[in-house]
């Protein structure tokens, strides 16, 4: 891996310049694009020029994922109080406990994340009348890669909001559990939650 | 440059680490590799496996004679959408995104 100290050069376009500049790696604050947050003192590259952080060097992706990670570690949504009632019910159906139930959606979050195929249909829960009904509970997701693993869901599945996700994976669980059970998945489950209890 | 010449100098780039990534009006979080959220190696692994069709090429929107290569290919069933530029020695990266 190729490292770069402060005061260093490289060479890249730099837009508000219209030209290729030379830009000099220092320590800046920046923030994201999307305003959610700043990363504080990164290594950047600062065109000579005119001053603006033009790039970043690879070996701050660590600390920009740190930083995003800090901020998005929790995935916080509203739902309908039976919502919780089906992960609470499949927890213990699973030989778990209430507590295996954020295990139970983790689990989902990567499942649906990372293997081919398995996020098919999934929109199709939120038309159940399972899916209806007022928020009145709350679901609090912690982990590393919930909010990445989220953005996957969010970008294959093509459901905008994290609260449709976060019910469409519930009534996923009740259906592999519950409605058409999936030995080869519960199987699997009850594994997890007899190393978690 | 045929895809084969680029394609052999972006992995080049990505071995050694000669790599940045474009930031314009603060840190784009929807790239991927400069957020760390896919490493250098996964990146390795989709840039490999993409075939000739998968690739294009154009100006950049900025400075014409520079070449700005996009590569769009499936992955182990997502599609990945990859773009950047050579300015030696390093490739520079302006998109990494499903």
């Amino acid at each position: 891996m190729k490292i770069f100290k402060v005061g260093d050069t490289q060479q890249a376009v730099c837009e508000s310049c219209k030209s290729i500049e030379n830009a000099t790696f220092a320590l800046r604050d920046v923030p994201f694009s999307d305003g959610s947050g700043i990363v504080k003192k990164v290594l950047v590259g600062v065109c000579n020029k005119c001053d603006e952080v033009i790039f970043t060097p690879h070996q701050s992706a660590p600390a920009i994922k740190k930083q995003l990670d800090s901020q998005r570690k929790s995935v916080e949504t509203r739902v309908p109080a039976h919502m919780v009632d089906i992960l609470n019910l499949a927890s213990v159906e699973l030989g778990g406990n209430t507590e295996f139930s954020s295990v139970l959606m983790k689990y989902y979050f990567h499942l649906l994340s990372h293997e081919e195929g398995k996020i098919k249909g999934l929109n199709k829960f939120l038309e159940s009348d399972l899916a209806k009904g007022r928020s009145q509970k709350r679901i609090s997701l912690k982990g590393s890669h919930i909010f990445s693993e989220l953005n996957m869901i969010k970008e294959q599945s093509h459901i905008e909001s994290t609260t449709d996700v976060v019910k469409a994976i519930v009534l996923k669980i009740n259906d592999d559990v519950f409605v058409r059970p999936k030995q080869k998945v519960i199987k699997d489950l009850k594994g997890f939650a007899a190393a978690f209890s | 440059m045929g895809f084969k010449d680029v394609k052999r100098q972006v992995l080049a780039c990505l071995k050694s680490g000669n790599v940045l990534h474009v930031q314009r009006n603060g840190i784009n979080v929807k790239n991927l590799l400069a957020t760390g959220q896919i490493s250098i190696s996964e990146v390795t692994n989709i840039i490999s496996q993409a075939r000739g069709n998968e690739y294009e090429s154009s100006q950049h929107h900025v400075i014409n004679e520079l070449d700005v290569h996009i590569v769009k290919t499936s992955y182990q069933g997502k599609g990945w959408y990859i773009k950047w530029y050579f300015v030696e020695p390093n490739s520079v990266f302006i998109s990494v995104h499903l």
